[in-house]
């Protein structure tokens, strides 16, 4: 960890606000943008924010440069992803899919998903914003954490190895989830690609 | 185009039926060895999550997020279903390389295996064209404006978090909130980042002494600064950036900028912590509360936080915020820091009952001969302060202490100028006190009384002026 994010890490966990808003500055983009891949929801990842860095403003006496500040910040940040995802939907009387429950089952997750096939080409269905919205479903419907390994993979580009320093996940396992995350979505589009 | 992208028109082997067979067969042989070494874990997710358990208490909670899942591995399935019973190996190698995460020899693998194999070939075109589908809904989002809104949310919650637990005493708010460490790591963000400055402080200090306490000071400290802060990084591999940048500055700094940087921190700091309690330059090392030892502080609360500049061109933000905390003193008057308390009190309270109390205070010291300290103070009370009850206080406390040529010069000053008669008379009365008491009655004096006869209203004033002047009040 360099100097100066000790030194500010240290100041915040004694209290200093203007330390920790330095800290805030340094990190929190990567934070919002994941939060809003991760929910496409301003509201929630406005939600998302304020939770991660009121987390740890409050356990950074605790924190103890165990590991590298930025690591600490994205494993809260994975972790409140989840949280809050999983208490919205418990606040909006979701039930879980079975799907989730079980962590993937690809035919539970392809009864959520309206397929269409009638268009000739695949390559314009590609381009078209209806194809988009059938991914945009599916990886709505891939269970949580597959979801933010996914979102975290795809759409904000970490490599894997950071994925799982951030999550503190093995890599392996993170590979599965985008395997089976991967697996989801060709099956989830199946329709779309047979003429492929 | 990804390094070794594979050829979809030339196959070498194409018209080698046999050939192709017993490649691939020895391919596959090899390359399940290598996945297997690098491959995905199908096993308990937990066993990863011990490589980085290096954090705390705040992710303890949530540790369940990233619990195993439950089910056993499941088979590779494509669309076709004809992938997962032969090549489940290069199914993974395909997702692996798209996924940029194959190394260089197991990329040349795949593609020398997809040359060979139709249904691997078609299984590569489809997760390439999915995949380029996937990234083109990327959701885009005005991320700018909700970054500045979101910061300012944040602020507001940190201030009613710290207003809070300042309350209930659980959170441990440092009470040096401007101490100097802080600042000097401000100037070091402020030198990486060319633009973060102390750019506004703006001190008012008070001190409040119960009129019912002697021996007790209360003082209260209101500070104004303005700072900066960095931003963060925007590219996608954020991690590796943020590292090779600090890794970068970090050794210039270190080697460099390091030592005079953290002494321009301290300077600020000294300035700061000097204008915060007594509005003076640095180089003054006694402040009364540096000597005290039965002093309490409350921690540091920080109001009015207020972002002057969310998003600067040069990347930084501009803030401003009040911090202020609550001090009590307890100590006697005739002490020389308590006076030190108490001369500020008088001469920069905002609210006249204050310095009224605090004049009391002194006036009620049971040394006289020891408030040389804050004679200057009465002195300057005497004769500028804006409300006439707080001059007259003063200059009655001025009249309690030895009488000497800076006293004489206040009283005739205050009766020369100040426009309440019956400050006037004090002063008059003061001097003529002093005159009967033996001090000498010199040509300043007398020059000012005789100038008083002409333009004074007052009778009293006249008649004792007269008196004076005739020699009656030697």
């Amino acid at each position: 960890m360099d100097e100066v994010t000790r030194q500010l890490v240290e100041s915040a966990a004694r209290g200093e606000v203007t330390a920790f808003e330095a800290l805030v500055k340094k990190y929190d983009r990567k934070v919002i943008t994941l939060a809003l891949k991760y929910t496409r929801s301003e509201e929630d990842a406005k939600d998302i924010y304020q939770e991660v860095f009121i987390r740890v403003w409050r356990s950074l006496p605790d924190f103890g440069f165990k590991s590298e500040f930025s690591t600490w910040l994205f494993r809260v940040t994975t972790n409140v992803c989840l949280t809050h995802l999983d208490k919205r939907k418990r606040h909006f009387g979701e039930e879980l899919s079975a799907e989730e429950e079980s962590d993937g089952d690809p035919e539970e997750n392809r009864r959520h998903i309206q397929i269409k096939s009638d268009d000739p080409s695949p390559l314009e269905r590609l381009k078209s914003s209806e194809i988009n919205n059938e991914i945009l479903k599916a990886v709505d419907l891939l269970p949580d954490r597959q979801k933010l390994v996914f979102t975290m993979k795809y759409y904000e580009e970490f490599k894997i190895s950071e994925i799982a320093e951030a999550t503190g996940l093995s890599q392996g396992t993170i590979k599965r989830y985008l395997f089976d995350a991967t697996n989801k979505l060709k099956h989830a589009l199946k329709q779309f690609y047979q003429g492929v | 185009m990804k390094k070794n992208e594979f050829d979809m028109n030339h196959s070498e082997n194409e018209n080698k039926p046999d050939m192709k067979r017993k490649e691939i067969k020895s391919e596959l042989h090899e390359t399940k060895n290598e996945v297997n070494a690098n491959s995905i874990d199908y096993s308990n997710a937990a066993n990863g999550s011990n490589a980085t358990d290096s954090t705390n208490a705040a992710n303890n909670a949530n540790a369940a997020n990233f619990a195993p899942p439950s089910n056993e591995p499941e088979e590779h399935n494509d669309i076709t279903g004809k992938i997962s019973l032969t090549h489940p190996e290069f199914a993974e190698m395909i997702f692996l390389h798209l996924a940029d995460e194959l190394t260089e020899e197991e990329t040349k693998k795949l593609f020398d295996h997809i040359r060979l194999c139709e249904s691997c070939k078609k299984e590569f075109e489809l997760q390439k064209e999915m995949l380029a589908a996937i990234k083109s809904t990327n959701p885009d989002f005005a991320v700018d404006e909700i970054l500045a809104a979101s910061r300012k949310e944040l602020s507001d919650q940190l201030r009613s978090e710290i207003f809070i637990t300042e309350t209930s005493g659980s959170q441990p708010v440092s009470s040096e909130a401007l101490n100097s460490e802080t600042l000097a790591s401000e100037a070091l963000i402020s030198e990486k980042h060319s633009s973060a400055t102390i750019i506004n402080k703006e001190v008012k200090t008070a001190a409040t002494a119960p009129a019912t306490n002697l021996s007790t000071g209360t003082s209260n400290a209101t500070a104004t600064a303005t700072l900066t802060a960095s931003t963060t990084a925007k590219k996608p591999d954020f991690l590796t950036k943020l590292k090779n940048y600090f890794e970068r500055k970090e050794t210039f700094t270190q080697k460099f900028l390091a030592p005079s940087l953290a002494g321009a921190g301290g300077l600020a700091a000294g300035i700061l912590l000097t204008l915060l309690f007594f509005g003076k330059s640095s180089g003054e090392k006694d402040f009364f509360f540096t000597n005290i030892e039965n002093s309490k502080e409350s921690r540091t609360k920080i109001a009015n936080v207020m972002f002057k500049d969310t998003e600067g061109n040069d990347g930084t933000i501009s803030f401003t915020f009040d911090a202020y905390k609550r001090i009590t003193v307890t100590g006697s008057p005739d002490d020389p820091n308590i006076q030190k308390l108490l001369t500020y009190s008088i001469l920069n309270e905002k609210n006249p009952g204050t310095r009224l109390n605090s004049i009391n205070l002194v006036n009620e010291s049971y040394d006289k001969k020891q408030l040389e300290g804050v004679k200057e103070a009465l002195i300057s009370a005497a004769k500028s302060d804006d409300n006439p009850g707080v001059r007259l206080q003063a200059l009655k406390t001025l009249a309690t202490l030895p009488f000497d040529d800076d006293i004489k010069k206040a009283c005739l000053h205050i009766l020369s100028h100040d426009n309440s008669p019956g400050n006037r008379i004090e002063a008059i009365n003061t001097l003529v006190r002093a005159i009967k008491d033996g001090f000498k009655a010199d040509d300043e004096i007398k020059s000012v009384f005789k100038q008083r006869l002409d333009e004074e209203e007052n009778p009293y004033i006249i008649i004792k002026t007269k008196s004076v002047l005739e020699g009656k009040e030697m």
